[in-house]
């Protein structure tokens, strides 16, 4: 399935690995749940970890960092550990997604 | 008059004596930023001309639309009704950049905001960053309560909040300091 907007676009049509890409400043958490509920849906089919690609998210709001923290305990819920590739080039990824590493032993985080 | 509420930067304030190399001031009418897209438009807005000078433009362009769309969007979701405004104000002095936002809120959101005062005074910011995400992942609440905290916590920001009741409003100050050094 691929999601897409002017601002911002999810591909997740490999069962194993999601691309986000742009920027995603939605108002509230639950606004990136219609968004994210693809990404859920092959978590909960998994047994083998999940990759998601964020290396060109430009900005991701607090309430993107909320529902992106909500994806990963759904995935601690199901015991499918998360690879999660970012970009140490973008600030905002530098900082805050070492920060959600914290939030799950199984969540890996690969700088590009 | 009520004393304010102070947290963080204002309760040293010595910056406001110092004339800064570059000041403007925005006022943003909230009818607008209903449209939510304009907190984007705005900050990147404001980034790309700040940060124009920086050895690394891109970069710092990033990291201050970062900061100012999370400032403009906690502003906004802290204020009281559609007829009210937000001020946003960016100062460059010699090694610091200071933004600042203004808005007016009523009793029960600026409670909220002192019960979150009160936490980020309390705890470990990272402690308190971790605790919360974890809190709103068990709940469908609509406010993430990670703005600030976020900025404290990932971008080594410093922050301020001022508190002043108004009427029957309450005006709230909210800035954050950066070092240009950093950039």
């Amino acid at each position: 399935m691929i999601i897409k907007t002017d601002d911002y676009r999810i591909e997740c049509i490999d069962p194993t690995r999601a691309v986000i890409i742009g920027s995603l400043r939605l108002p509230t958490p639950s606004a990136y749940e219609p968004h994210f509920k693809p990404i859920k849906e092959k978590i909960e089919k998994l047994r083998d970890p999940y990759t998601i690609n964020i290396t060109k998210v430009s900005f991701l709001n607090s309430s993107g960092i909320t529902a992106f923290a909500r994806l990963i305990f759904f995935a601690k819920e199901h015991n499918v550990p998360i690879i999660i590739e970012a970009s140490e080039t973008i600030p905002w990824q530098e900082k805050t997604i070492t920060s959600l590493g914290k939030l799950w032993s199984k969540v890996s985080i690969q700088f590009s | 008059m009520q004393k304010a509420l102070k947290y963080g930067l204002y309760n040293q304030e010595t910056r406001e004596k110092e004339d800064p190399e570059l000041s403007f001031s925005f006022k943003l009418p909230l009818a607008i930023m209903n449209k939510w897209d304009r907190c984007g438009l705005t900050s990147n807005f404001l980034a790309n001309y700040q940060s124009a000078t920086f050895p690394q433009p891109e970069k710092t362009s990033s990291l201050l639309s970062t900061i100012i769309n999370e400032l403009i969007e906690n502003a906004i979701k802290y204020s009281s009704s559609a007829d009210k405004q937000i001020t946003v104000i960016i100062k460059h002095f010699q090694n610091t950049i200071q933004i600042k936002t203004i808005n007016f809120a009523e009793e029960e959101t600026t409670q909220k905001l002192k019960t979150y005062i009160l936490k980020l005074s309390e705890n470990s910011h990272e402690n308190l960053f971790l605790s919360q995400l974890e809190e709103n992942s068990q709940r469908e609440d609509n406010h993430s309560g990670i703005g600030l905290l976020t900025l404290i916590n990932d971008h080594n920001l410093k922050l301020g909040i001022r508190i002043q009741k108004e009427d029957a409003l309450y005006e709230i100050h909210v800035k954050a300091e950066l070092e240009t050094n950093d950039l």
